[in-house]
């Protein structure tokens, strides 16, 4: 059998566009969350202020999602937990400023970095950043090596160095608890956002300080607009998702 | 005497590399052959039992994989809290079959199986 330059060109020429295009059709094919969806979420300090002393998002996120209540601080489980507003914006902090703003507690959580450092540094790619832009943990590749602790400057992750489940007071049958040695942290409520709903911290909060949503939707993009949005160390170029407004 | 030696030692060799393979043919050849009696589930199943009895394990990875990669999709087939919606009692049914396989799994470390005061009712 012959085989003109010609027509071996055309089936080389043939096969490179199937291996280029295959992947993008099974892409098409396989079950993911919206590409064209980019979730984020607006704390608004100056309602959140306003109630004093209220813990509603972190108790509601805690309930939702098996967050054990370990006594020792240096193992304690957050994933969302107020901070003081000079340890969560330290370069906003000035000598002109009110003390009481500096010391007004700021609720804080995974931001949800465009261009997070935590999935970058993982070895097992059990973290990662989801189409629609929420970081989330596979557990089960889990392998406990605290990489993305140390990758993430908010400190929004909290590592199980014992077994979960002593520390549970009540359980959420719905969600599952972790076991030793996983790395945890807020995941926007994944598993609400799928089925349409919003994250369990945003119901809860009483003063509705926190709007959430999707920002090519023209509601929250018209909210992002306010020129004094602030993020956490917008310096470090993560591009996080969870904005404040003061 | 070394000559003999020096015949002798393949043999006494083989003899000690045969050991542990004569002795695992041996615990096959003696191992239980009770049938492991598992309970019967309250509904029907999502495939036949000659399906599912090998294949679980796989369809729940898939399915794992897809619903913590993908996108949660909540009353899918193959999903852990579908099995235990029927096959109730997990200690009869799960644990009897996996210690008679001699197979250690992690899955309950997490899922199902727990109520802070009495360690049963279930998370999915």
């Amino acid at each position: 059998m012959t085989c003109s330059r010609r027509v071996f060109l055309a089936g080389a020429g043939a096969l490179t566009a199937c291996g280029v295009l295959a992947p993008s059709l099974l892409v098409g094919v396989a079950r993911g969350s919206d590409p064209r969806k980019r979730f984020a979420m607006i704390l608004d300090l100056s309602k959140c202020r306003k109630k004093e002393g209220c813990t509603a998002c972190q108790t509601a996120c805690h309930l939702a999602h098996n967050v054990p209540a370990v006594p020792d601080p240096h193992r304690q489980m957050k994933w969302t937990w107020k901070e003081p507003f000079e340890a969560v914006f330290p370069t906003q902090v000035h000598d002109g400023m009110d003390v009481a703003t500096q010391w007004l507690p700021v609720p804080v959580l995974c931001n949800h970095c465009a261009d997070a450092p935590c999935t970058r540094v993982c070895p097992t790619g059990a973290t990662f950043s989801r189409p629609d832009g929420i970081v989330v943990m596979d557990d089960h590749r889990c392998i406990g090596c605290r990489y993305c602790l140390a990758a993430c400057p908010y400190g929004a992750r909290s590592f199980n160095f014992e077994d979960p489940r002593p520390f549970l007071s009540e359980v959420n049958p719905d969600y599952p608890t972790r076991t030793r040695g996983v790395v945890e942290k807020c995941t926007f409520c994944v598993e609400r956002v799928d089925e349409g709903g919003i994250p369990a911290c945003v119901e809860a909060c009483p003063a509705r300080a926190l709007v959430f949503g999707d920002v090519t939707d023209p509601a929250l993009a018209s909210l992002l607009s306010n020129p004094l949005m602030l993020r956490r160390r917008p310096e470090l170029g993560t591009k996080p998702h969870v904005f404040y407004v003061l | 005497m070394p000559e003999t030696w020096r015949l002798r030692a393949p043999w006494i060799l083989l003899v000690v590399l045969l050991v542990p393979v004569l002795w695992s043919v041996g615990a096959w050849a003696v191992r239980p052959k009770d049938e492991v009696f598992l309970a019967k589930a309250s509904g029907e199943c999502v495939g036949p039992p000659e399906v599912m009895r090998p294949y679980h394990p796989a369809y729940l990875f898939q399915e794992r994989d897809y619903t913590v990669r993908g996108t949660i999709v909540k009353g899918e087939r193959h999903v852990l809290a579908r099995c235990a919606s029927c096959h109730t009692d997990r200690s009869q049914f799960c644990d009897r079959c996996h210690a008679a396989a001699n197979v250690n799994l992690d899955c309950f470390e997490c899922h199902q199986d727990f109520d802070p005061a009495e360690n049963q009712g279930g998370t999915p």
